[in-house]
């Protein structure tokens, strides 16, 4: 923050900001990647999406957004505030090759604001998560149903071509 | 002894070669913390998985 000297002191200077805020805004990408049936690419699990997975409407729905799932990637508190963390929802929009997902982070929130600026890094993918109830798979790995509960920023994606997410 | 204002306050002002102190809470550090940690996961992840490292950007 800017200071002037007047002939009051010391003043901050008009028209500027009180506290400065970081990386935030509006980011998205590919989150879920439709796959050919009959010549599969599968994810690092061996499992792969198709344009006939079931996704009981939430391709084009609204969900939480979290961090890696939900698991510390590390021992200190931070790595568990950022798994313990529920951020807001995340917009789901069906295409023709895949889910698109939009997500905003507020640039005024530390942690979503550390999220922003490791996206802008280039750092993070979308991962998204399902419910072992929920979940159908087939015995070659195709994912049958796969209803989408929440929608995580990662740096391990099981689709590992995925896109990096980036700002809109 | 006067005591001469040369500035109020300059972020990136290092005095004795040591940045202050005071501008970062630990809630900075521990995010600091947080994102060398993600990028590092990052970089291997392009390593292994895509053959690749982020551009522009030194991780180790």
């Amino acid at each position: 923050m800017a200071f002037v000297h007047t002939t009051l002191g010391w003043q901050p200077k008009a028209g500027g900001v009180l506290k400065a805020v970081g990386a935030g805004g509006r980011y998205g990408a590919l989150a879920v990647r439709f796959s050919n049936a009959l010549n599969p690419e599968r994810d690092l699990q061996l499992e792969f999406f198709t344009e006939h997975s079931d996704f009981a409407g939430t391709d084009n729905g609204r969900v939480p957004t979290m961090f890696s799932h939900g698991l510390a990637i590390g021992e200190q508190p931070i790595f568990k505030r950022f798994a313990d963390a529920v951020f807001g929802d995340a917009e789901l929009t069906r295409l023709d090759n895949g889910i698109f997902g939009t997500i905003r982070l507020d640039p005024a929130n530390s942690m979503e604001s550390a999220l922003a600026d490791l996206i802008e890094q280039g750092a993070l993918r979308f991962s998204s998560g399902s419910t072992a109830q929920f979940v159908r798979r087939g015995t070659d790995g195709q994912i049958l149903r796969w209803p989408i509960v929440e929608l995580s920023v990662t740096p391990t994606p099981a689709e590992w071509r995925l896109p990096k997410i980036r700002r809109l | 002894m006067a005591y001469v204002h040369r500035h109020f306050f300059e972020p990136d002002e290092h005095k004795n070669g040591e940045p202050f102190k005071s501008l970062r809470t630990p809630l900075d550090i521990e995010l600091e913390e947080f994102k060398r940690a993600v990028l590092v996961k990052a970089a291997r992840y392009e390593e292994i998985y895509i053959g690749d490292t982020l551009p522009g950007r030194g991780y180790a």
